[in-house]
């Protein structure tokens, strides 16, 4: 069960669970292993409609961080009322004790606002602006940090978050707008919710799907729908910092059912294979094109050998 | 009194040659010469350059440019072809003399010179405010409105010529029109009358002789003696072809136009707007390197032109489209050998992948049909442009952005508007390219003899006959204007084209012309549309024609159109209002979902006129409604008919597709995929089920065809496409190629497992 913090009603009491709640979650992650943590925050819809999107979106995200993270403890989502700000800080506050994550992921998915000066995430109460957000991201030390600002102006925090620090090792931030003059409310999360939870963005079908993918799916579709629509795009996806296609956001298929039985070695060789194939692709322009696809005929039919033994590892083959 | 002539005109044309840049003016003739109020020294010019002396004109004129009466310097620039610094000048000018009616119009006069009718018209207005009788501005208005549909410039001429029965300039006006509608006699009777005054008037009759050699021009008379007579007067006169040209284009006759546009840049080089329109004619020709050169030189002499601004950057544009070679293959009705003919689809390099095959396909689908139906074999290579951009298609077609148009056909070349060019759905662009394939086949058979209104009916008819859309889609406003009897005389169609004087009177004439070519094809036989284009092809025109052909008169063929339009749609005309009044109420009781309203609303319509499937219809509503209560079959079935009616909403044809698809009616569901193509064709959800349908079915032709126009969409997942496109042409048994496509799939997804299954029983190797 992924440790979820919802308060529709926005009582007091509940508030006070949550933060119970986090403790409690944060309390029990073993620190023996390089965890994977996602924080998903739903902030304030302002319509019934926006509101139920939100929350879907998030739950949606939520459920798939929940499927590769080794403790399902981590993965935290704050919608309704517990999506406030003193809440979200108590979060940031517990993550930055730990010392054992690999990869941590943050989620805002709501509206944004700028007002020409800074961005601000809408959250019931007080908002939460990009100093304060910065702020709380860098406190959270891990390897790999990924930030997704799913909302409207959130290109604004572009220029306000670096790509890593100190504590922060490499920092992906992905944006739904080019900047904070890119108001009106976006459809990128929703492209985005379909990159995840769907094979459709996974194009090198590794049934792992990166930060990468996701952003490339999401940013086309987007475009797409504008352009079929014959309508000025309002906004502008954006990626900013490197990596990007080493964050691991989903899995799906083969790899997710077996993800605890496949020999690593197995996996290994997969990835030797994986690094040549792409060290040819690189070379593709020098090579005679025969040529060229003779040496990808050869390395494809070994990886298609691999990822047979890796089947027969699992148990899934056949599938 | 003395009326000045085209004088300021013709200085320049001779002086710019010895200074260059310096002067430059448009050339184009305007009515800007009949000047009732010419000032005593601007005459005495004037009268220099009359007696030749063009150097002792460029003296006499250039001190005037600092005269202290600010009007007579805006005359002096003017003449000397500074036209920016006349502007600053008359402005200045009117704001000394506000109430001067001369000084006004003299600026309006100065925009009408510079393309600019629309800024001209109101000076025109404003100099008739302070003085309503001022003939000097009426003809300037006249001239300004003419350039606008509407009646008020014609209203106007009426008005002019009661009350100025010699008026020269009203009377040329007059001409033009009647030359316009090939009325050849009242032309002539026109600008006789106009030589007359103009000798009595003193005024120096060269517009007149250049519409006297235009009338000679349509009566194909190839050496006219007004051009003598012009050249003699004044040899560099290069309106005496430049006039002319216009005539030719508006019959479509650019190969005509362009070599008398030649004559004119010949006679008189730096006749800016000539090389312009010469420019624009050789695009139309498909001679680019030609029309560069001539459009540059146009820039050189006049960068204010913006038919020419236009065109020169439209040109940059062109650099981006790939010309995409193919044959069309045909067989002439009493031939028993096929004949060939190069097509060259020139697309836009990010659309051309996913377009060709389309284009393509209904390119010499249309040619084999025309060529037969009408017994004519292109003689050249046909051009196909397709414009992603509406504004470089309206720059292509009239030079300047905004036009209402989708298609249009030079002779062998035709451009139109590609299917992103629009919002989907709201052109259907299978029936735009359809109609333009068959405007070659008219203008070409009758060598471009044919009038406006016959090759459109023919290519109206074409879409409703032979077109890749079912049904003929009459509009509701063209509905409206039969009911009240707004149709014209089949002998005068062509002003309704040319001249409309109502606003959607095009469109009505487009779908008259339709009628009147489909009921003579029911009526008399198809056979008689090809007859009538030899006939015309013969010089005879409508009246000739259609005695000759059908063996009536044209009043009697008017009569059978109401007859035929009585037989095809009385119950709808008669019933129209009724009909209105239930859509509209239909559509209120959906808005307010009274479904079973909807429906006997939808049906008590569907009696009056079944066939309406625009904006408004019946069985979307209908479909909505049964969708609201559950019926799902019922509203299937009711988009199926909306679908066989030639129903062409993208999202619904979409949304049809699927439901068919539901109900297991998998073929019924590619068909109406299909027929997304030719309104629709830039979608990937779209290209890849019907790729997969195709590669189910065994049609691995067909599926080739999708599945490549989809990668030319750029799809997110190449890989899928790659591997469908392998597996297509593994079973077309082309082992090559399918392990080449199934490693490109592979090469953007290594770990594709169906794919390196593919692979591995491609190359037989299962180890």
């Amino acid at each position: 069960m992924i440790t979820t913090l919802v308060n529709t009603s926005g009582s007091a009491i509940t508030k006070r669970l949550g933060a119970l709640l986090i403790a409690g979650a944060l309390l029990t992650a073993p620190c023996s292993y390089a965890a994977n943590v996602t924080v998903v925050i739903s902030g304030l819809g302002g319509s019934e409609e926006f509101t139920e999107k939100f929350d879907g979106y998030a739950t949606a995200i939520a459920d798939e961080a929940k499927q590769i993270a080794l403790n399902q403890t981590d993965v935290i989502l704050l919608r309704g009322s517990a999506a406030k700000k003193d809440i979200i800080t108590a979060l940031f506050d517990a993550l930055s004790t730990r010392e054992d994550i690999n990869r941590f992921s943050a989620f805002f998915i709501g509206h944004g606002s700028f007002d020409g000066r800074s961005y601000k995430f809408n959250i019931p109460g007080p908002d939460i602006n990009d100093a304060e957000l910065t702020e709380l991201l860098n406190k959270v030390k891990s390897q790999q940090q990924l930030v997704v600002a799913a909302t409207s102006a959130s290109g604004a925090l572009l220029e306000k978050i670096d790509s890593g620090n100190n504590t922060v090792g490499r920092r992906v931030v992905i944006t739904a707008t080019k900047n904070g003059r890119e108001k009106t409310a976006v459809l990128f999360p929703e492209y985005m919710v379909e990159a995840i939870t769907t094979p459709a963005a996974d194009t090198d079908k590794n049934e792992s799907i990166t930060a990468i993918e996701v952003f490339n799916y999401a940013n086309k579709a987007v475009e797409g729908f504008y352009e079929t629509e014959k309508l000025l795009a309002p906004e502008h996806a954006r990626l900013q910092g490197e990596n990007a296609e080493a964050f691991e956001v989903a899995r799906y298929g083969n790899l997710l059912a077996a993800q605890d039985n496949v020999p690593e070695e197995l996996l290994a060789n997969r990835e030797t294979l994986a690094n040549q194939i792409s060290i040819l692709r690189g070379r593709k322009e020098d090579i005679d094109e025969d040529e060229y696809f003779d040496a990808l005929q050869d390395l494809m039919l070994k990886l298609s050998e691999v990822q047979s033994q890796i089947d027969d590892a699992s148990g899934q083959s056949g599938n | 009194m003395f009326i000045k002539p085209a004088h300021a005109t013709r200085v320049i044309t001779k002086m710019a040659v010895a200074v260059a840049l310096l002067f430059v003016t448009s050339l184009s003739v305007h009515a800007e010469e009949y000047d009732p109020n010419r000032d005593s020294q601007l005459l005495e010019c004037d009268g220099i350059y009359d007696s030749g002396n063009i150097e002792g004109a460029i003296s006499c004129y250039t001190p005037l440019k600092r005269h202290s009466s600010l009007h007579i310097a805006a005359e002096a620039a003017w003449a000397l072809g500074n036209t920016k610094q006349a502007n600053e000048l008359f402005r200045r000018a009117v704001e000394e003399q506000p109430r001067n009616p001369h000084v006004r119009t003299r600026w309006g006069r100065l925009f009408l010179s510079t393309h600019q009718p629309s800024s001209a018209a109101p000076l025109f207005r404003e100099a008739l405010l302070l003085d309503p009788a001022y003939m000097h501005a009426k003809t300037g208005l006249a001239a300004a409105l003419l350039s606008q549909p509407g009646t008020e410039a014609r209203k106007l001429l009426n008005e002019i010529t009661a009350e100025d029965p010699d008026n020269v300039e009203a009377l040329l006006m007059v001409a033009r029109l009647s030359l316009e509608t090939r009325n050849l006699d009242q032309a002539n009777k026109l600008l006789d009358h106009a030589l007359k005054s103009a000798e009595a008037n003193n005024i120096v009759p060269l517009d007149i002789y250049a519409l006297k050699a235009s009338a000679d021009m349509l009566n194909d008379v190839e050496d006219s003696e007004w051009i003598t007579k012009a050249l003699e007067l004044s040899p560099a006169y290069g309106d005496v072809f430049y006039v002319p040209a216009h005539y030719h284009l508006i019959n479509y006759r650019y190969v005509e136009a362009v070599e008398v546009l030649q004559k004119a840049v010949d006679v008189q080089p730096t006749h800016w707007s000539a090389h312009s329109q010469l420019g624009i004619n050789l695009l139309r020709l498909n001679d680019i390197a030609g029309a560069k050169k001539h459009l540059e030189i146009a820039y050189s002499g006049d960068p204010f032109d913006t038919a020419t601004v236009n065109t020169l950057k439209l040109l940059d544009t062109l650099e981006e489209y790939k010309d995409l070679d193919t044959i069309a293959t045909f067989r002439l009705p009493d031939s028993s050998n096929d004949t060939t003919v190069p097509v060259v689809m020139r697309l836009h390099e990010s659309e051309a992948k996913y377009l060709s095959p389309y284009v393509e396909e209904l390119t010499l689908k249309a040619v084999k049909s025309f060529s037969e139906r009408y017994n004519f074999a292109p003689e050249e290579p046909l051009i196909v442009e397709l414009f992603p951009n509406h504004d470089d298609f309206g720059v292509r077609t009239v030079s300047t952005p905004g036009v209402g148009l989708l298609g249009v056909a030079f002779g062998y070349l035709i451009a139109m508007d590609s299917p992103s060019a629009r919002a989907p759905g709201e052109f259907h662009w299978g029936s735009t390219l359809w109609h333009e394939l068959a405007h070659i086949f008219t203008i070409k058979k009758s060598n471009h003899r044919m009038p406006r209104w016959f090759t459109e009916g023919v290519s109206v008819y074409e879409e409703w006959a032979t077109g890749p859309l079912p049904g003929r889609h009459i509009p509701v406003d063209v509905l409206q204007a039969i009911k009240e009897d707004k149709l014209l005389p089949v002998a005068d169609l062509d002003s309704g084209f040319v001249r409309p004087t109502y606003p959607n009177q095009v469109n009505v004439s487009y779908m008259q012309a339709g009628l009147i070519c489909a009921m003579i094809s029911e009526f008399w036989g198809h056979d008689r549309l090809p007859e009538m284009l030899d006939e015309y092809r013969k010089k005879q025109d409508t009246t000739e024609a259609v005695r000759t052909v059908l063996g009536i008169s044209t009043e009697e063929l008017d009569r059978n159109l109401k007859q035929y339009i009585e037989m095809n749609f009385g119950t709808v005309i008669n019933q129209f209002d009724t009909w209105k009044e239930l859509i509209s109420s239909m559509n209120n009781a959906a808005q307010n979902k009274q479904w079973a309203t909807v429906v006997a609303l939808a049906n008590q319509a569907n009696e009056i006129y079944p066939e309406y499937v625009e904006e408004g219809s019946t069985y979307i509503a209908m479909h909505d409604a049964y969708e609201a209560s559950s019926e799902s079959e019922k509203a299937v079935e009711v988009l199926e008919t909306w679908f066989d009616y030639g129903g062409y909403q993208p999202d619904m044809l979409h949304h049809l597709a699927h439901r068919l698809r539901d109900q297991g009616r998998t073929d019924r569901a590619t068909e109406v995929l299909e027929a997304i193509n030719w309104v629709s064709p830039n979608s990937i959800d779209l290209h890849e089920r019907l790729g997969k349908d195709y590669l189910a079915r065994g049609d691995n032709e067909a599926a080739l065809r999708e599945f490549q126009s989809l990668l030319g969409l750029d799809p997110h997942d190449k890989s899928v496409v790659y591997l469908n496109i392998a597996n297509a042409y593994k079973n077309l048994n082309d082992k090559k190629r399918a392990t080449r496509n199934v490693l490109q799939a592979l090469e953007y997804a290594p770990f594709f497992r169906e794919a390196q299954d593919l692979l591995v029983e491609l190359t037989g190797d299962s180890s």
